[in-house]
């Protein structure tokens, strides 16, 4: 009995005062690590990776797109024009516990960012989009100011018909 | 005692919920569906469908130009004078490609014709319709001409001449 009480008192007391911390961050909002806002990626541009003339029809070829709206490599394929984007993402915290509430912030410390490839359908055989590069995949995400952004590259099939090609992609954010 | 050891029982268990409930390890996460988008242009091809033709002439001591537009008009300078019932037509370019692509059209500085032996004239002044370039229609072709001056001597040697030029489009 003797042993029991102060080992419940001190896991009582730390518990106590852990929690009085966070209850007093929460009330000020200002502590980004234990804030409570839900941030939802929210999509400020699609991943465009322009008009694609291919070389040679026979064969086929790729293109990637960086994270900074680049061009970064590109295999059979000749860029020619169109508009070239990386995607870009800020965090919606609308009605989710924003800065403004209680124990909201701007920002969250990511844990992850997993991102799906994606499928391109149009007027020819489906193409995909893989590889995809997150800009930022910890440390701390300024959510409403700094976009995340994301690159893929575009596998293009041998005799792929012209047109134009689209598809959905899938961005999860992890975060604390 | 019963209840002082209930007490720390529910002591410790109030201990582990509020640590529980300070953990920084709770992790959120997000998913939403973005877009994607890529457009595909195929090769362009060029083709010739017929070559750049000055039709018959006479020189004369003193020789001149033959000047063929596009369009098709052929006028003769200097002392030339134009057999009017030969066949003459500019050249006439087939163009395709992706719809609505753009291009652009790079024509030669000048080329030289030969008859086969010594003998030699020279085109100048290529012209195009359109003029510098444009665009495939919907279907994704389009029709070049070109024409230009061909630049006859004085008492130019009778004969066939002909030659080849070099046309270059740009295709966006």
């Amino acid at each position: 009995m003797s042993k029991v009480f102060p080992i419940a008192r001190s896991v009582y007391t730390i518990g106590f005062l852990l929690f009085f911390q966070w209850e007093m961050a929460y009330a000020w909002g200002v502590n980004a690590a234990n804030c409570d806002t839900y941030v939802v990626p929210a999509q400020q541009n699609g991943l465009q990776f322009g008009s694609i003339m291919i070389i040679t029809s026979g064969s086929p070829g790729s293109i990637t797109v960086g994270t900074s709206n680049n061009i970064i490599s590109s295999s059979n394929v000749l860029p020619v024009g169109g508009t070239v984007l990386s995607a870009s993402f800020l965090g919606d915290d609308s009605g989710n516990g924003g800065p403004s509430n209680p124990g909201g912030c701007t920002n969250r410390s990511l844990v992850n960012v997993v991102v799906s490839d994606a499928t391109l359908t149009g007027t020819g055989e489906d193409m995909t989009v893989t590889g995809m590069t997150p800009s930022i995949v910890s440390g701390t995400w300024d959510y409403r100011t700094t976009p995340l952004t994301v690159g893929g590259t575009l596998n293009i099939n041998a005799n792929q018909l012209s047109g134009n090609y689209n598809g959905t992609y899938s961005i999860t954010v992890y975060y604390q | 005692m019963i209840n002082m050891k209930h007490n720390y029982k529910k002591q410790i268990v109030r201990g582990f919920l509020l640590l529980a409930g300070v953990m920084p390890f709770a992790i959120d996460a997000a998913t939403v569906v973005a877009t994607v988008d890529a457009q595909i242009s195929t090769n362009a091809t060029l083709s010739a469908s017929t070559g750049m033709v000055f039709g018959d002439m006479t020189a004369g001591n003193l020789g001149g130009t033959v000047v063929l537009d596009p369009d098709g008009r052929r006028i003769s300078t200097g002392t030339v004078s134009l057999n009017r019932a030969s066949v003459s037509s500019p050249a006439t370019l087939s163009l395709s490609g992706t719809p609505n692509g753009l291009y652009t059209i790079v024509l030669p500085s000048s080329v030289v014709l030969n008859d086969g032996g010594a003998n030699n004239m020279i085109v100048t002044d290529f012209r195009s319709f359109p003029d510098a370039g444009g665009q495939l229609n919907g279907s994704g072709v389009a029709s070049v001409k070109i024409g230009g001056t061909l630049n006859v001597g004085a008492n130019q040697g009778f004969g066939n001449y002909s030659g080849s030029m070099t046309v270059v489009i740009n295709y966006f």
